[in-house]
């Protein structure tokens, strides 16, 4: 040890230049803000079935029903309320339609109900609350004042009614959860805007010369983007509901279409003898809406600025 | 470096900002909060005026109410002749390629969802002033003349330490290339052996460029330091002004007397000798500010008609103003 | 020796384990206190300052562990003890103060309350012993009609006297010692002064021994009769207010003083010198000295080997290869103490 280092003493004790010292070197790997987000939700288990469950299941909803022997409405009365066997793997219904591919089609009746009333809500929601949350003062008090008077009309209600007027269908529905359920993204997205809007790189920009639409835009709805999420993923079992709900009392989507709720209707007078009937597509249901409540708590907590350090 | 010849850049006459506290169903206003009350000064071109003061005494909001972040209760805002504390937000752009700001918290004034060349590019896009090529290229000189890499472009902020992330601050502000820069507190966010690189910078800027500053901070070493003249203010009113070492070595208001002794001084010797003011009580509220001289509640040399008059702010020496009793003629 | 000491910490690492790996906050830290005494805490961001002080404490959050070390109180070792047996220390033997006043205070509880609250819990007097020891801390750190002052809430004081209400929650119970963690970073220039009068003036009466931890080197001046410079996890400078600001021994010390404006400079507008870079992260701390990347004397070995304290007095250290014999002659580190020059 003594030797090396008095035949290194002289190179030692020389002083170094300021390239050698690299004082400014960024250390640590550059992550996004998003790769940051995926990386905490990876570590919640229970987020990532559910993530798992959904992606599978919308990957089933797309493509089984391609090549799938039966269709939702091949009747045969001959097999009629079977319990599942190999052939059907979900049993048969009393008028001796597969069950499983009828699960499989309510499944696209719901993810579809589900995502594109996600995105009219998401779209009405963030232009509605944005606006009321920048602009403040007596518009923001007006805007939400609408809010609260829409908020306590009973959906049920309303979307019977909608149903009597437009009839009942796919589209009736769309339009009913479409026009109701954007109420809470508004607030959400308001209360966001309202505290981000104090932040400073928003006066920075105000400063700049920024638009107002600019400034919402492109500085703070991104930014809200986190709760933003959150409210979809977790509209979207409430919609599911809403529909399946509808369909059970006769006013969503009718026979032979298959959509969870239908099936849970068809299913009443004949569950206590086939109990395979109920149990499939409320299973289904149930599923359904417990992954994407799980997923929006994952993202929740994956989305939290606070546990970024 | 005052220029006694150079031209006044900017110039603040009788300005007041006043928040209505808002109560009851209706939001009557009830009471204002007096943040400024009556402020004028002048800048000339080249010169960094220093503005400190403790928390409430409105010196923030002075800076704010300046570049219209905060609209004007009343009084006027004068930027080489032309009045713009009246403008609408409209007409008031072109004015945003000459006034800009540099803010305090390092971590809160960038966003976080852009990348730093897009921050930087934004003042250029805004006003579009380059693109293409001719924009990237700007960003990249930018951040070289803030003595930051260009490949820093593609990164985000939170990748950078607090004195970084100010630098890009200014880089941003100087995109514009603008003639007067507020700087509403820019160190008191960073460590203190950064707070030097910044301040260099910012001299460097001026030297070069010929930038007019309007310093605000509570460091009042650092404002010793940076400002050629530095004013005084208190509970939304200025009480004293004059050139940065004159001010220092014979403050004549009461309470810049009692602030310059309250600092703390690194040098255990002088700590020991110096013969410390400590004012007693706490800053009344802005909303109801005491009669007559603000300052009066806490003043040792407080009289009578400290209570019903307000002193006004008045030349007591040549470039020295103050709003004190105890100096009218 | 060590038996006078009241606090005896020696060779404290802490680390925080999180997911991008282990950062080392506190690298092997030494140091003492006296009773009475009150030294400083000097550093910047990620000195490991704060972090010394929550060891201490034993107040490590979760990724926090102190993975080495002693924290001798009163000859007990600390770093030992559960946290229930540190519950019985916290408040009554040591206080801490925080640097925020609001948020160190619950605003559900009077002021009142929260006083009582460490006194019943420490001294096992009844709650009417409790609340007159309550006004007399409040009238010890100078709050006016104390009897009324202690039904209100934290947010019907000011930020002054919300500190002095922290300091008299720390002070309740007569603790030998106060860890102050800038307690006065949050407050302005003219209260700062209130609150470090009232510290001095607190440790001359109670015979508090006081540990202050702050960026700001004006603020030790006034109060500390030792300080410590801490830099990337390390003690790099210990010494006497004097030794420290008249004789300093380390170039970041040094550095440190040549960057702050002094408000006695003459006009003339000296330049500030800055110390270039920024601190180091301590997820990768560097092999050698933490302070070598933006060290203007760094030399190899700086790189190379961290360095060993030279002591120059008894209560002057310094941790810096230039103060090897072998080092180069450097004026302003090792002008007078190098015997020969570079072979």
């Amino acid at each position: 040890m003594e030797n090396t280092q008095l035949k290194n003493a002289q190179d030692l004790w020389q002083p170094l230049s300021k390239a050698e010292r690299d004082a400014d070197k960024i250390v640590r790997p550059s992550m996004t803000y998003w790769q940051d987000v995926w990386r905490r939700l990876k570590g919640n288990k229970v987020a990532m079935g559910s993530l798992i469950f959904l992606v599978f299941l919308i990957l089933v909803a797309i493509f089984v029903p391609m090549f799938w022997p039966y269709s939702y409405s091949d009747q045969n009365l001959m097999n009629a309320n079977q319990s599942p066997t190999a052939e059907h793997i979900f049993g048969t219904d009393k008028h001796g339609r597969d069950l499983f591919i009828r699960v499989i089609y309510g499944a696209r009746i719901s993810l579809t109900v589900g995502i594109a009333a996600s995105i009219i809500n998401l779209v009405v929601g963030v232009v509605y609350g944005g606006i009321s949350g920048y602009v403040g003062g007596r518009t923001d008090n007006l805007m939400m004042r609408i809010v609260d008077i829409l908020y306590t009309i009973p959906l049920t209600l309303y979307v019977i009614l909608l149903m009597v007027w437009l009839g009942a269908g796919m589209k009736s529905i769309l339009i009913a959860i479409g026009t109701t359920y954007w109420i809470s993204m508004a607030r959400i997205v308001r209360g966001q805007i309202l505290s981000l809007k104090e932040q400073e790189y928003v006066m920075a920009a105000r400063t700049l010369g920024a638009s107002d639409s600019r400034i919402l835009f492109k500085h703070l709805v991104p930014n809200a983007m986190g709760p933003i999420i959150v409210t979809m993923t977790m509209s979207i079992p409430s919609a599911i509901f809403t529909e399946a709900f509808l369909s059970f009392i006769g006013l969503g989507v009718s026979a032979p279409k298959a959509s969870w709720g239908v099936l849970a209707n068809d299913a009443l007078g004949s569950f206590m003898l086939y109990p395979h009937h109920l149990f499939f597509p409320a299973l289904a249901l149930s599923l359904t809406m417990l992954a994407f409540n799980f997923l929006g708590d994952g993202l929740r907590d994956a989305l939290d600025p606070k546990m970024r350090k | 470096m005052i220029n006694k010849d150079a031209e006044v850049l900017i110039e603040v006459k009788n300005l007041k900002k006043y928040f209505p506290v808002h109560k009851g169903f209706f939001k009557r206003t009830t009471q204002n909060v007096q943040a400024v009350d009556d402020v004028s000064f002048a800048i000339r071109s080249g010169e960094t005026l220093g503005l400190v003061g403790e928390s409430g005494c409105g010196k923030s909001t002075t800076g704010r109410t300046i570049i219209r972040l905060y609209e004007p209760t009343s009084g006027e805002i004068i930027y080489k002749g032309t009045e713009i504390g009246r403008l609408s937000q409209k007409e008031l752009k072109p004015y945003r390629k000459k006034i800009q700001m540099i803010f305090q918290d390092p971590y809160a004034s960038l966003n976080a969802r852009m990348t730093v060349g897009d921050i930087i590019g934004e003042p250029l896009d805004i006003h579009e002033l380059a693109s293409g090529k001719e924009r990237l290229e700007k960003i990249h000189q930018l951040l070289h003349d803030v003595g930051l890499n260009p490949d820093h472009a593609t990164r985000y902020p939170h990748e950078f330490s607090g004195g970084q992330r100010q630098r890009i601050g200014i880089a941003r502000a100087l995109a514009v290339e603008p003639d007067f820069i507020i700087c509403d507190e820019p160190i008191s966010a960073l460590d203190v052996s950064i707070q030097a690189q910044v301040v260099n910078m910012l001299e460097d800027l001026q030297r070069e460029r010929n930038i007019t500053y309007l310093f605000i901070a509570h460091d009042l070493s650092m404002v010793k330091h940076i400002s050629d003249r530095i004013g005084v203010m208190y509970l939304g009113k200025m009480v004293e002004l004059g050139p940065a070492d004159d001010l220092y070595n014979s403050p004549q208001h009461p309470y810049t007397q009692a602030l310059l002794s309250a600092v703390p001084v690194p040098d255990p010797n002088i700590s020991k000798n110096s013969k410390r003011i400590i004012l007693t009580g706490d800053v009344p509220s802005p909303m109801n500010p005491p009669s007559g001289c603000r300052f009066r509640t806490r003043c040792q040399y407080a009289m009578d008609i400290c209570k019903e008059q307000e002193p006004e702010f008045v030349e007591i020496a040549p470039g020295r103003m103050c709003a004190c009793h105890l100096h009218k003629k | 020796m060590s038996s006078e000491n009241l606090l005896d910490v020696k060779n404290l690492k802490t680390s925080f384990f999180t997911h991008v790996g282990e950062v080392k906050a506190i690298r092997g830290v030494d140091f003492h206190l006296k009773k009475g005494e009150a030294i400083g805490i000097v550093g910047e961001s990620g000195s490991g300052k704060s972090v010394t002080s929550l060891s201490v404490m034993k107040l490590l959050l979760n990724p926090g562990k102190i993975i080495d070390g002693q924290i001798l109180f009163n000859g007990e070792d600390l770093a030992t003890k559960t946290d229930k047996e540190m519950q019985s220390i916290r408040g009554n033997e040591i206080s801490m103060i925080f640097q925020d006043p609001m948020t160190s205070l619950n605003p559900v509880y009077t002021i009142g309350d929260q006083i009582m609250e460490a006194i019943i819990k420490h001294q096992k007097v009844s709650k009417e012993e409790a609340r007159k020891k309550a006004v007399e801390m409040l009238r010890l750190v100078g709050i006016p009609s104390p009897e009324k002052r202690i039904k209100q809430y934290p947010h019907e004081f000011s930020g002054g006297m919300r500190q002095r209400a922290m300091i008299a929650m720390a002070l309740s119970c007569e603790p030998q010692l106060l860890i102050a963690d800038e307690p006065t970073t949050a407050l302005d220039v003219t209260i700062q002064a209130q609150i470090l009068e009232l510290m001095k003036d607190l440790k001359d009466r109670l015979n508090t021994s006081i540990i202050l931890i702050t960026h700001d080197l004006g603020v030790v001046v006034d109060v500390c009769s030792r300080i410590i410079v801490m830099y990337g996890g390390l003690i790099m400078e210990e010494g006497s207010s004097e030794e420290i600001f008249y004789n300093p021994k380390h170039p970041y010390t040094l550095g440190l003083l040549k960057s702050i404006p002094k408000i006695t400079e003459k006009s003339d507008k000296q330049r500030l010198i800055p110390i270039d870079g920024t601190p180091p992260d301590l997820l990768k701390p560097p092999k050698g000295c933490p302070f070598a990347p933006r060290c203007d004397f760094a030399m190899r070995i700086c790189m190379e080997q961290s360095p060993e304290y030279t002591q120059m007095s008894p209560t002057h250290r310094s941790m810096c290869h230039l103060l090897h014999p072998d080092a180069p002659s450097v004026p302003e580190i090792n002008g007078n103490m190098n015997k020969e020059g570079q072979a």
